[in-house]
């Protein structure tokens, strides 16, 4: 499949959510032929487990528990090399874990090949503030060219600074709720009816039902359900 | 801690239980046999959730009658799975689609489980949209057999 690189750069700019940008992850990796991903902060001196950092990943199932299972985070080709450079790096499984420090060569390769990962890329992604992490896609496919390279270099790059764009946005945005908005959201959040908030509140139905519609309005969400879901993710109710 | 993140966008293969002569109750009742199977279903619109008994066992509370809290009900999951819950059922409700999740629950008790909850959109005949679903413990892996006795 030929990657509409224009395509994915929009795609990726309209994300609103970071669930859709990761939908965006999955379809880059399948555009380029290597259809697992991995995102992920760095990990500093001190960290013994993959699944320890804040990582998201399509990565086949039970991997990472195995390869934390079998330590080999600690002394990972992948992870020395990212620490050190910041230029993609293009592996194959047997090459780049040949000379393994720990001599669990043998091992990492045949882990990652029995999940169907033999080559790929990574690439050191960087937020304003310094903060260093890196995008990873692999699979089985032909290795990328060096356009393909300078493509997903670029992606991934935008890929990162989307991911947590999107989670300070959450984090910062407080919608403009009112009180009474907020309060009917958490009555209902803890399974109150609309009958059972007015008499809780002292209000008539129709207006709870008001609020309860200004507030789905306000958290852009399409049902009540919806808006006590986002409210509750983003801490406006607890 | 890392998530699992995957799309399912593959289409759907019913299940044809005439074909082999076993009713819908029956593959519940044969599902639910060993470990228990709890039931839930969303109301999109009027935001309430409903559970069956086994889904209150299950999350080791006393049955309550009536809409559940949901706040107090994602609040027993680890911390790191909160939002993740949250996001879920936010995103079937704002697609209309569903999900499956497999997070850690913290016992009333102590220590924590693995739970799997699977959910699905629908309309009901009278235009209610509802996401409804199963919840179940979800075991360690390890081989394993029970024997009916």
């Amino acid at each position: 499949m030929k990657a509409d690189q224009f395509d994915f750069t929009k795609q990726i700019h309209e994300a609103r959510t970071e669930y859709e940008l990761l939908e965006v992850c999955g379809q880059i990796g399948k555009a380029f032929g290597l259809p697992y991903f991995l995102v992920f902060s760095l990990p500093g001196e001190d960290d013994n487990r993959l699944s320890d950092l804040d990582l998201v990943s399509n990565w086949p199932e039970f991997l990472i528990e195995q390869y934390d299972n079998n330590g080999l985070l600690q002394h990972s080709p992948i992870i020395s090399y990212l620490r050190s450079s910041t230029e993609p790096l293009l592996f194959e499984i047997d090459k780049i874990n040949r000379d393994r420090a720990d001599g669990k060569a043998n091992l990492a390769i045949e882990l990652f090949k029995s999940h169907g990962i033999h080559n790929g890329a990574y690439f050191s992604v960087h937020l304003a503030n310094g903060r260093l992490g890196a995008v990873n896609f692999s699979g089985s496919g032909s290795q990328l060219d060096h356009q393909q390279l300078v493509e997903l270099n670029y992606l991934a790059n935008l890929l990162y600074s989307k991911i947590h764009e999107i989670r300070k946005s959450d984090d910062e945005l407080n919608f403009g709720l009112k009180k009474n908005e907020v309060n009917c959201l958490k009555w209902t959040s803890q399974g109150k009816t609309s009958w059972e908030i007015a008499s809780i509140m002292g209000l008539s139905e129709h207006t709870v039902n008001h609020y309860l519609t200004s507030a789905a309005q306000k958290l852009d969400t399409s049902n009540r359900t919806h808006a006590v879901s986002k409210a509750l993710r983003l801490k406006i109710i607890t | 801690m890392q998530l699992q993140f995957d799309t399912h966008p593959r289409p759907e293969h019913p299940i044809g239980t005439d074909e082999i002569g076993v009713s819908s109750d029956e593959i519940l009742k044969a599902i639910s046999r060993f470990d228990p199977i709890g039931l839930w279903r969303v109301d999109l619109d009027r935001g309430l959730t409903y559970w069956t008994d086994a889904v209150f066992e299950i999350y080791g509370w006393d049955v309550r009658p009536g809409p559940v809290d949901v706040a107090k009900a994602i609040e027993a999951y680890h911390p790191d799975d909160r939002a993740v819950v949250a996001r879920c059922l936010e995103e079937a409700a704002k697609n209309r689609t569903g999900f499956r999740f497999v997070l850690r629950l913290e016992r009333p008790d102590g220590g924590h489980i693995w739970v799997k909850s699977c959910g699905l959109y629908r309309k009901t005949a009278d235009g209610t949209e509802e996401i409804y679903g199963y919840f179940e413990k979800f075991s360690a892996l390890t081989r394993s057999v029970t024997i009916l006795n």
